[in-house]
């Protein structure tokens, strides 16, 4: 696996794109949403969640060709992965680390350093597997963790980043090794392959990349057909009736098939969490806006 | 480092499975199986849905683990398969997955950059036989395009032992036909082991030379073609002297079917004179005609139920 194959899959510009439009997600919802002082939102944008989405973008796209069926043939592809993701990540790291030092000055380049290296290959253990059926438990741990990071340990953590940055470094190095040595373990890897209902977020890119959304959905809506458990339900206009529960079912099942009803519910409120600070971006814009017209 | 085809790796068996047994959850998909592929072969993988066909070749991949038991591919056990191993192994799946995103061409050059061997000029007739257009993308292509490109994924880095799961249920005779042109190109020059499973008999009997039939998990034949073509027949017995009894008790008899006159009767025997034999026991006269691969797989992949 040459450059240029790697470069084929990961499609940098898309990556640096979503990174940046995450990104700023991030930064307004702790604007916005949880009120962290200006001060302290360079730290952990930069150092903190930012290597992590970052890590996540850079991981998808590998995610994906190890979750084909053509990647457990292809020699020495699981070794070529990780270099490469290797490679990326100390580039990644380098470059992170640079705006984080102007930023967040006040904070030993070490330390900030072993944050970044951190954040930037945790994704990596990310297994993909489903716990009841439902979740992906890395998934919701990561917000978890993100949120109660941001709202209770960003104290302690900065203060432990200026006493001990030689320790955070070395940490962050720990973390680094585990995450690749279990994240690409031929065990981990091996199995990816049955389950091919995997899509980056630069393959599905809406506008550049629709058809294959589309066929991205329509895999989904056949893969919870295959899983579900459930008795098929014989429904008609009589059996129906005025029930709006059943209505909902109807026009869920036409839209998503026998996907979790539970699932698409979290995934629209992590959706409309995300789009909030936005609009109410625009809303302190449409204020703002008129009334220094106004003024003048 | 180049890899060469030393002789001590051409007098391997490319493929060697021993007391193999599949199990996914309580449904056991290989039962205890058994078998041996020598280098040169051109095996032709029969059974009916559900028989154990894809897991065996999974398994032969190193793409499933087998539950109990070993198989040996390319001389290593196929868990431990590694890049020596692999740059000799094509795969060509039913229903395999591939970047939907990429156009056929970035999927050539991606998975052509893991092969030291791509044959580049390979690629361009197999593009040209198949009719493949490189510049579409995966996602817009028909089940039988598709099928296309998993079939040039799968062999134009000259494998030494190619599996081919399915590799024609969606292409049209014409391209079927093609396909069949190339892989006995590839078996002339390279000679390639090749492995195929199939529904499509009638295009799978120009190729091979070795069956092997699955049923429920287990092998129930394993023989050379061309025995089998000369021990299956079907034998139309006329009567010249009274009726014809309504059962036949030789064992060489599959099944029958007629009435006191005339009967049609299928029968796997290797005896050259058995039809003159059998003529003269029931006083009658017997035409002969050898089976097709289609009609001997019923008979074929029933054995077991037959056996028991």
């Amino acid at each position: 696996m040459n450059a240029r194959a790697y470069f084929c899959i990961l499609r940098p510009v898309r990556t640096v794109i979503f990174a940046l439009l995450y990104g700023g997600f991030v930064w307004m919802w702790l604007w916005s949403l949880l009120r962290v002082p200006a001060s302290e939102r360079p730290f952990l944008v930069v150092a903190v969640i930012g290597p992590v989405i970052l890590g996540s973008m850079f991981l998808g796209p590998l995610h994906e060709v190890m979750h084909r069926s053509f990647f457990p043939t292809l020699p020495g592809a699981r070794q070529r992965l990780r270099r490469w993701h290797t490679l990326a990540l100390a580039v990644a790291s380098i470059v992170l680390v640079v705006p984080a030092a102007i930023f967040v000055g006040d904070i030993p380049r070490t330390a900030l350093y072993g944050l970044i290296i951190a954040g930037l290959s945790l994704p990596v253990l990310n297994s993909r597997r489903r716990s009841w059926g439902l979740f992906r438990p890395q998934f919701l741990l990561l917000i978890l963790a993100g949120i109660v990071l941001v709202l209770a340990g960003r104290y302690a953590l900065i203060a432990i980043c200026r006493q001990v940055p030689i320790g955070v470094l070395a940490v962050g190095v720990g973390i680094v090794f585990i995450s690749f040595r279990i994240g690409f373990s031929k065990q981990r890897v091996r199995d990816r392959w049955r389950d091919p209902n995997l899509y980056c977020f630069q393959s599905m890119v809406p506008f550049l990349g629709t058809d294959v959304m589309l066929h991205a959905q329509a895999q989904n809506r056949q893969y919870a057909q295959e899983n579900s458990r459930r008795q098929g339900r014989d429904w008609n206009v009589t059996s129906i009736g005025t029930s709006i529960r059943e209505w909902g079912r109807v026009i869920h099942h036409a839209r998503f098939g026998r996907g979790s009803r539970i699932r698409q519910l979290l995934g629209l409120a992590v959706t409309g969490a995300m789009q909030t600070p936005v609009c109410r971006r625009i809303k302190v814009f449409s204020v703002v806006l008129p009334a220094a017209g106004r003024s003048r | 480092m180049p890899i060469t085809d030393t002789p001590l790796i051409a007098t391997i068996a490319p493929l060697v499975l021993r007391n193999v047994t599949q199990r996914f959850g309580k449904h056991t998909a290989l039962r205890d199986l058994s078998l041996e592929i020598p280098a040169g072969r051109i095996v032709g993988l029969l059974g009916r849905n559900g028989a154990g066909k894809t897991t065996l070749l999974n398994i032969a991949s190193g793409m499933l683990l087998p539950t109990e038991g070993t198989c040996t591919t390319l001389g290593t056990p196929s868990g431990q398969l590694d890049t020596p191993q692999l740059t000799r192994l094509g795969l060509v799946q039913q229903e395999g997955r591939c970047l939907e995103w990429m156009t056929v061409r970035q999927h050539l050059d991606f998975n052509a950059s893991f092969y030291p061997r791509w044959d580049r000029d390979l690629e361009r007739r197999v593009i040209e036989a198949l009719e493949v257009d490189p510049k579409r993308k995966i996602v817009q292509l028909s089940p039988g395009d598709r099928q296309k490109v998993g079939i040039l994924l799968g062999v134009c880095h000259r494998p030494s032992l190619l599996l081919l799961d399915e590799p024609m249920s969606a292409l049209d005779p014409v391209v079927r036909k093609r396909l069949l042109d190339f892989l006995l190109e590839l078996l002339r020059d390279d000679g390639c082991t090749v492995v195929i499973s199939s529904h499509i008999l009638n295009d799978v009997e120009k190729i091979v030379d070795w069956i092997v039939a699955l049923d429920a998990g287990e092998i129930v034949e394993d023989s050379a073609f061309d025995v089998l073509q000369e021990s299956y027949a079907e034998w139309t017995l006329t009567s010249t002297n009274g009726a014809l009894p309504t059962t036949f008790n030789e064992p060489f008899v599959i099944n029958h079917q007629g009435d006191a006159r005339q009967a049609l009767l299928r029968v796997r025997t290797a005896e050259p004179d058995a039809a003159a034999r059998f003529a003269v026991t029931h006083h009658a006269e017997i035409l002969t005609r050898p089976l097709n691969l289609d009609e001997m797989f019923p008979l074929l992949t029933s054995q077991r139920k037959q056996k028991s």
